[in-house]
């Protein structure tokens, strides 16, 4: 089995899921919020990754960060390296393709929050940023949870957009499914078959946890 | 400096009607004011701008010689800045936090020793001692009522608002809570703010009352008075025409009261009256007063007859409102063919019946 692969891939999807939970949470938040007539764009561009083709996400942003885009160039002046075809690249592209597999979970878990809670929480002198971590994200965290873990599967699943912009460089963009390609163009069924039953069993155990313990503790939640 | 908290603001909505609120509380000696009004009348709007959780459309709020809120100078101190008290309809209780961790939750500011001990000591003053590891759908809505309140004044605030306080309580647990309530509020020596549309939990908490309808206060003033003496008909129609006036229990008997008012005796069925209540509002509905002409002696059931001279005749639609001093000022409901049958007039006077049931009685502190 290609463990180089699979250990890259776990990489990308934990530092995807790290960083959609910094950027994805206040995103989220503003959407469960606000009153911005535009609120519908922002939806609508968040959950663009869904419906789009990956070759079509893939293409966008390899011309996006590639060495004649301002945004490539600069990355070069800023660190010495380019983007396409590397770690960085690939994962700048994966925290868009995962964005509303993060953002859409956690925005449905923080409007459910009862605002009465938060106001409540003001009223005794608590501050808003601090309101929102000790009312609202224990609140929402059955929800939070499934972003987390739906963004970080759907990393490890992904094709389309690591082909376009990472290329198949082992141990830099080489991740387990693009792994599994290669063993079944060079005919090697039996360490695909290993690689994928492996992924799928990974992929539905995951699931499995998820889901009971949203369960628990959202019946728990339901009840007071 | 005011020692005043001083409302003169509007709130404009999109779909509904506009609350313009001109409303001077006296803080200097503390007491409890009582917004009334049936739902809708913009009672609860009022609270929510007063904790800063609502926007004013203009005017200003202010706290002493704070201000709070200032639509011109777009001034809005935000609610964790204002030291005050709120405690919601339903209590919002933290779902996900026992009852010491909820009442502890304000509290934040404090040395973590000095939190504890308060929080020990407010579970004990609120007869929440051994619920402190329950959780809050583990409670009863009157222990819920408890621990929400507890949490409220755990940070000491200088303003206490409570927005329909026993509305989610069921009947009996009201009666029960409502007493210890009104010396609770007593007992914090802060100024008080009380949303409700029951008008025995007015009577029964309020010093003050602010008659809100339709988004404005039609009448502000010491609870009796704004009672007894409405300012126009639709405070009146409000409050419902009642003769409300202060009494003392003299002595409860077989489920029988006598109270007395000033000179005069009463007597009332005490049902659900606590035996060491003395102080009480003596209620009688201005529908519930049967009058008789001059001195018409007549054997009738009602237990209470009283000799008072007719001091006005007022309309009301097809009813007339007659006002009598039979020792207290009360008030009579008749239809006006019943007036013209016995012939009333100012000056005359009359007996009024009223059967001992038809005699409320709220006790007081």
């Amino acid at each position: 089995m290609d463990w180089q692969a699979i250990w890259l891939s776990l990489r990308l999807a934990g530092f995807t899921t790290l960083i959609l939970l910094g950027v994805g949470l206040p995103l989220a938040w503003w959407l469960a919020i606000t009153r911005r007539r535009f609120k519908f764009l922002v939806e609508a561009v968040v959950a663009l990754p869904i419906v789009l083709p990956p070759t079509v996400l893939g293409f966008y942003v390899l011309v996006a960060i590639g060495p004649h885009s301002p945004f490539g160039q600069a990355y070069t002046a800023l660190t010495g390296n380019r983007l396409p075809f590397s770690f960085q690249g690939l994962l700048l592209a994966s925290v868009l393709y995962s964005m509303p597999f993060a953002v859409q979970p956690f925005a449905a878990a923080l409007a459910t929050v009862d605002r009465r809670l938060i106001e409540a929480s003001w009223c005794l002198g608590v501050s808003h940023f601090s309101t929102f971590l000790r009312v609202t994200l224990p609140l929402a965290w059955p929800g939070i949870l499934t972003g987390i873990i739906l963004s970080f599967a759907h990393t490890l699943g992904e094709f389309g957009v690591v082909l376009m912009i990472g290329g198949n460089l082992p141990g830099v963009t080489r991740t387990v499914s693009v792994s599994i390609y290669d063993q079944v163009q060079s005919l090697d069924y039996a360490t695909a078959n290993r690689t994928s039953l492996l992924l799928l069993l990974f992929s539905f155990a995951v699931l499995s946890i998820t889901y009971s313990l949203q369960r628990k503790f959202v019946q728990v939640w339901m009840t007071r | 400096m005011d020692d005043a908290l001083i409302l003169n603001f509007t709130r404009a909505f999109r779909d509904g009607p506009t609350i313009a609120v001109d409303l001077r509380i006296e803080t200097a000696t503390p007491s409890v004011t009582v917004l009334f009004g049936s739902s809708g009348s913009g009672k609860t709007t009022v609270l929510r701008t007063l904790a800063g959780l609502d926007q004013l459309t203009s005017g200003t709020i202010r706290f002493g010689n704070e201000t709070w809120a200032d639509a011109a100078r777009e001034v809005n101190v935000p609610p964790q800045e204002r030291c005050i008290g709120f405690l919601f309809q339903d209590y919002a209780l933290f779902p996900h936090l026992n009852i010491a961790r909820n009442i502890h939750f304000g509290l934040h500011h404090l040395p973590a020793r000095e939190a504890e001990q308060r929080v020990t000591e407010l579970l004990r003053s609120f007869h929440l001692d051994g619920l402190a590891k329950r959780y809050p759908h583990q409670l009863s809505g009157g222990q819920k009522q408890r621990a929400a309140l507890a949490r409220t004044v755990a940070p000491q605030p200088r303003l206490l608002l409570l927005d329909e306080p026993l509305s989610s309580l069921d009947a009996p647990t009201r009666e029960a809570v409502r007493g210890d309530l009104s010396t609770l509020l007593r007992a914090l020596q802060i100024p008080v703010v009380i949303v409700t549309h029951d008008r025995t939990e007015a009577l029964a908490l309020g010093d003050r009352l602010a008659v809100m309808d339709q988004g404005k206060i039609l009448q502000h003033g010491p609870v009796e008075e704004v009672f007894q003496q409405p300012s126009d008909q639709n405070v009146a129609r409000i409050v419902g025409v009642e003769t409300v006036v202060a009494g003392h229990i003299q002595s409860i008997n077989e489920g029988m009261a006598i109270v007395a008012i000033g000179n005069v005796s009463l007597s009332s069925t005490a049902s659900g009256l606590s035996p060491d209540v003395t102080k009480v509002l003596v209620c009688i509905r201005a529908e519930d007063v049967i009058l008789l002409k001059g001195d018409e002696i007549l054997q009738a059931s009602p237990r209470n007859r009283l000799r008072g001279i007719i001091q006005s005749l007022t309309r009301e639609g097809p009813m007339l409102r007659i006002q009598i001093d039979c020792g207290f000022p009360l008030s009579a409901l008749l239809t006006r063919q019943a007036c013209e049958e016995l012939a009333l007039q100012t000056g005359d006077s009359v007996v009024a019946l009223v059967k001992a049931p038809n005699v409320h009685l709220v006790p007081r502190l």
